[in-house]
C-alpha cells in the first residue's frame, strides 16, 4: 500500500511544502471517496461469503467509514495531555469539567496541581461539633472557615486535614484547647491564618506533634488569644515568616511577643508586627537572627531606633514603616545600610517639597510606596529619582510637583504598577503623560486624585494595561470615554463613587474593550440599560460586582443571570 | 541545505530539511544522540503518525522554524489562553478528531511548543461552558449513576477558586 509520493514531488523547492500538503489532502479525498463506493461493495461480498474478518462482519453504512477519520468517539487523549489542558483552567471552569464524566473527575482528583486550584469553603456560621460530619471532602490542600464555631474536632478532620497545606480562620469561635486538636491534624500546612478568632481558655500542655512544614502565620486581632503564641512557639520548627497584627496592649503581651519571636528566631526571614519601641530594641539585640524583611505597623518607634535596627539586620531586602514618620536624612542612612533593599514603604513629612534623595542610595529597588501625612498635602519633587529596576510605584498624601512624575516615570520604564491615592496634580493629562512612557504597565490605579485644570485631552495608547480603578475622580465624560479607547487590553475596571459614569460612558466603554472578564461599580451608577450593554457587548465578561449601586430593576437583574455564564455579585 | 526523510505509519516517505525535522525533540534526539546518519538516505520511521498529520505539522514546524526559545518555567505564560498568535489560531481551525490527532502526533514528537498552543486551543473550547455544554462539544456521555451527579455539584459548591 506504501505510496512514495516522495518520488513524484521532489526535488522540488522545499517551500512548497504548502502547495504539497493541498495536493495530498486532495488525493487523500480521493481516496476517501474510493473507499465509500468500494466498502459497501466489499459489506456485501463480506455478508454472502461468510468472510472471518471480525471488523467487516457487521454491515456498515457507506457513511460510518466514509467518515472514519473524523470517528465520533473523541475525547480520546491521554490523560497527561487532559492534565494540560486542564492546567490552564481555573478553579470554576475545573468544577465544570469534574461534572463531565467520570474520567475526567478522576483527572482532576487525581492531580495535587489541580486539585491544588480548589479550596474547600465552609459554609458561613458553621456549628462544627460532633453532629457536623461532612461526606467525601475533596481532598484539596486549601481551606477556609468563616464565622464558624468550632466545638469539637472529629475524624473527619483527620483525613481531611492532612491534605491541606494552607487554612484559613476568619472571626471564629473556638476553645485554644480545640484549636490545638485541630492543629494536630495537620501535619502538612505551610500557611496559617487566624483572623479576628476568639480563642478562650488556656491549653498549657501541647499534643506531641510539630507543625515543621509551617513557614508562614499570620495573626490578626487575635483576641486573649497572646497565649497561643505560646503554642506556636513550641511546634513550628520551620517558620519563616511571621504577622502579627495583634495590638499589644499589655506589657505581658508585649513579652510574650518577644518570647515568641526569640523561640522562632534561627528560622525566621520576615517579620511583621505592632512594634513598640521595645519589641525593636529586643529585636534587634536577637543574636542569630537574619531578617530579610520586616513590617512595623504602628508609630510608636523611633528613627533612631530604626536606624540602628539597619545597621544590624544587614541583610534587609524589604522595609515598611508606612505609619512611622520618617525623614529624607534617615531614609539616606537606611539607604547606606541596607545594600540589598528591594522594597521599600514609607511616610514623609516635611515642610518643605521632599525631594527623595535616598533613592540614590536604593539601586535595587522594585517597590517604593511614599505616603505624605495629610491627604494631597506634602510636596514631592520625583523629578531626578526613577529608576529603571522599579516595578511598582505608590504614592499617597502627596501633591506632586509640575511634571516631575513625567520625568520620573521617563527613567522608569519597567514599572508595572503605578497606584496613586489622595494625591494632587497639575491636570489629568499630566497623569497621563506621565504614565505614557512605562510601555509595561498592567495596573493603574486612581482613587481620589484632585487636579488644579482641567485641560482634559489624551495622547498615548496604554496598550499593556489589563486592570484600572477609579475611583471618586472628577474626570469628564469625554475624558472618561477617550480613556477606556485607549486601554483596548483592558481585562478589569474597578468604578468606586465615579459620578461622571454616564450610559455614553458605559455605551463607549463596553464596545472599546473586547478583552474585560471583570467589572465592578462601586456606590455608581448603574443605570436600567448597563445590563443590556453588557449582554450586548462584553461577550468575554466573566464576572459583574454591583455594590452599593441603587437597586438592579428586575428586568436588568433577570437578564444578567440568564444571558450568559457571568458571576453576578450583588450587594 | 540538509534534508532527511521521514516515513509515517502509512508508509508515506517525505524529505524534510534537517532544520524544520528537528521543531521535534524526537527526532533531535534520533539525530544528535543515537547518530542516526540522515545522508545514508535512509527513512526515519514515525510509526504513529499517519501522513495527513504529519503534513500539518510540517507546515506549523516550516513556519515556526526560526522562533526563539521559549523562556523556561514562565508561569504567566502557562496560564494565559489568550495570546494564542493569530497564524496558529487559523492553523488549529480544524475539526476536532484532526486537532486531536495533531496533539497526539506533536506529544509522540515531543513537540513542546505545538502542544502548549494546542492545549490553550482545547482549554478555550471548555472555558465558559456548563458541564452539559463540554460534554456536547467533545462529544462525552454523562456515566454518573443517576443522582450522584447532583451530589458532585453539591460538594462543587464548597470548593471555590483560590483567591
Amino acid at each position: 500500500m506504501a505510496s512514495c509520493v516522495t518520488c513524484g514531488l521532489f526535488p522540488a523547492p522545499l517551500e512548497t511544502i504548502q502547495q504539497m500538503a493541498t495536493r495530498l489532502n486532495s488525493i487523500d479525498d480521493t481516496l476517501r471517496n474510493l473507499t465509500s463506493i468500494l466498502l459497501p461493495l466489499a459489506n456485501s461480498w463480506d455478508s454472502s461469503s461468510k468472510g472471518s474478518s471480525a471488523t467487516l462482519k457487521a454491515p456498515r453504512t457507506s457513511f460510518e467509514w466514509s467518515l472514519s477519520s473524523e470517528d465520533s468517539s473523541t475525547a480520546e487523549l491521554p490523560a497527561q495531555l487532559w492534565e494540560r489542558i486542564f492546567l490552564q483552567l481555573n478553579a470554576r471552569q475545573l468544577s465544570n469539567v469534574r461534572q463531565a464524566c467520570r474520567s475526567w473527575k478522576r483527572i482532576v482528583d487525581g492531580n495535587p496541581a489541580l486539585v491544588g486550584k480548589f479550596e474547600v469553603r465552609f459554609p458561613e456560621n458553621l456549628v462544627m461539633d460532633r453532629e457536623f460530619q461532612p461526606q467525601r471532602l475533596l481532598p484539596v490542600c486549601g481551606a477556609t472557615l468563616k464565622r464558624a464555631r468550632i466545638v469539637s474536632v472529629e475524624t473527619w478532620w483527620t483525613s481531611f486535614g492532612a491534605n491541606l497545606r494552607w487554612l484559613k480562620l476568619g472571626e471564629c469561635k473556638v476553645s485554644l484547647a480545640t484549636l490545638v486538636g485541630m492543629l494536630g491534624g495537620t501535619p502538612n500546612l505551610e500557611v496559617l491564618e487566624l483572623l479576628q478568632v476568639e480563642c478562650s481558655g488556656i491549653c498549657n500542655r501541647v499534643e506531641n506533634f510539630r507543625l515543621a512544614k509551617l513557614e508562614q502565620l499570620t495573626i490578626e486581632g487575635l483576641e486573649g488569644g497572646v497565649g497561643l503564641l505560646n503554642v506556636f512557639g513550641q511546634v513550628c520548627t520551620g517558620l519563616k515568616e511571621v504577622r502579627l497584627r495583634v495590638e499589644l496592649t499589655e506589657v505581658q503581651s508585649e513579652r510574650r511577643v518577644i518570647r515568641f519571636l526569640q523561640s522562632v528566631r534561627n528560622t525566621l526571614e520576615g517579620v511583621e508586627v505592632f512594634a513598640t519601641a521595645k519589641i525593636l530594641y529586643e529585636l534587634t539585640a536577637l543574636k542569630k537572627i537574619r531578617l530579610k524583611r520586616a513590617a512595623f505597623i504602628g508609630f510608636w518607634i523611633d528613627e533612631k531606633d530604626l536606624m540602628e535596627f539597619s545597621r544590624k539586620q544587614a541583610t534587609l531586602e524589604e522595609l515598611e514603616i508606612p505609619e512611622v514618620v520618617t525623614t529624607v536624612e534617615t531614609l539616606n542612612e537606611i539607604g547606606t545600610n541596607l545594600p540589598s533593599l528591594k522594597r521599600l514603604a514609607v511616610k514623609i513629612d516635611s515642610e518643605d517639597a521632599v525631594l527623595p534623595t535616598f533613592l540614590a542610595n536604593m539601586p535595587h529597588l522594585t517597590y517604593l510606596a511614599i505616603s505624605g501625612v495629610y491627604a494631597t498635602h506634602q510636596l514631592l519633587n520625583l523629578t531626578a529619582h526613577g529608576s529603571a529596576n522599579l516595578t511598582e510605584l505608590k504614592l499617597s498624601n502627596v501633591r506632586v510637583t509640575c511634571c516631575s512624575l513625567q520625568r520620573f516615570c521617563a527613567a522608569s520604564a519597567n514599572v508595572r504598577v503605578l497606584e496613586l491615592k489622595c494625591c494632587a496634580f497639575e491636570s489629568w493629562s499630566e497623569i497621563f503623560a506621565a504614565v505614557a512612557p512605562c510601555r509595561k504597565l498592567e495596573r493603574l490605579q486612581l482613587d481620589r486624585i484632585r487636579v488644579n485644570r482641567s485641560d482634559d485631552f489624551l495622547v498615548a495608547y496604554f496598550d499593556s494595561l489589563r486592570y484600572l480603578e477609579l475611583s471618586d475622580c472628577q474626570l469628564s465624560k469625554e475624558l472618561l470615554a477617550a480613556l477606556f479607547a485607549l486601554c483596548p487590553q483592558l481585562e478589569e475596571v474597578y468604578l468606586w463613587r465615579m459620578a461622571n459614569f454616564d450610559r455614553d460612558v458605559m455605551l463607549r466603554m463596553c464596545q472599546k474593550l473586547k478583552r474585560l472578564k471583570q467589572l465592578t461599580f462601586n456606590d455608581c451608577l448603574f443605570g436600567d440599560d448597563f445590563a443590556d450593554c453588557i449582554v450586548n457587548q462584553c461577550q468575554q465578561l466573566e464576572e459583574l460586582n454591583v455594590l452599593f449601586c441603587d437597586k438592579l430593576s428586575n428586568r436588568s437583574e433577570a437578564l444578567l443571570r440568564t444571558a450568559r455564564n457571568i458571576r453576578l455579585r450583588l450587594k | 541545505m540538509s534534508t532527511i526523510k521521514l516515513e509515517t505509519s502509512d508508509g508515506v516517505k517525505f524529505t524534510v530539511k534537517t532544520q524544520v525535522a528537528k521543531c521535534s525533540g524526537t527526532i533531535r534526539t534520533m539525530l544528535e544522540d543515537i547518530g542516526i546518519n540522515p545522508q545514508d538516505g535512509e527513512a526515519i520511521p514515525l510509526s504513529n503518525v499517519h501522513s495527513t498529520i504529519l503534513q500539518k505539522i510540517l507546515v506549523w514546524a516550516e513556519h515556526h522554524v526560526d522562533d526563539p526559545e521559549p523562556p523556561r518555567d514562565d508561569a504567566d505564560a502557562a496560564k494565559r489562553t489568550d495570546d494564542i498568535c493569530s497564524w496558529d489560531e487559523d492553523f488549529l481551525k480544524v475539526d476536532q478528531r484532526t486537532l486531536f490527532d495533531v496533539m497526539l502526533a506533536a506529544n509522540y514528537l515531543d513537540m513542546k511548543q505545538l502542544i502548549a498552543v494546542c492545549c490553550k486551543t482545547v482549554a478555550n473550547m471548555i472555558k465558559g461552558k456548563t458541564a452539559d455544554q463540554i460534554r456536547k462539544t467533545f462529544n462525552i456521555e454523562n456515566d454518573f449513576p443517576p443522582g450522584d451527579e447532583d451530589k458532585i455539584r453539591l460538594r462543587n459548591q464548597f470548593c471555590e477558586e483560590r483567591r
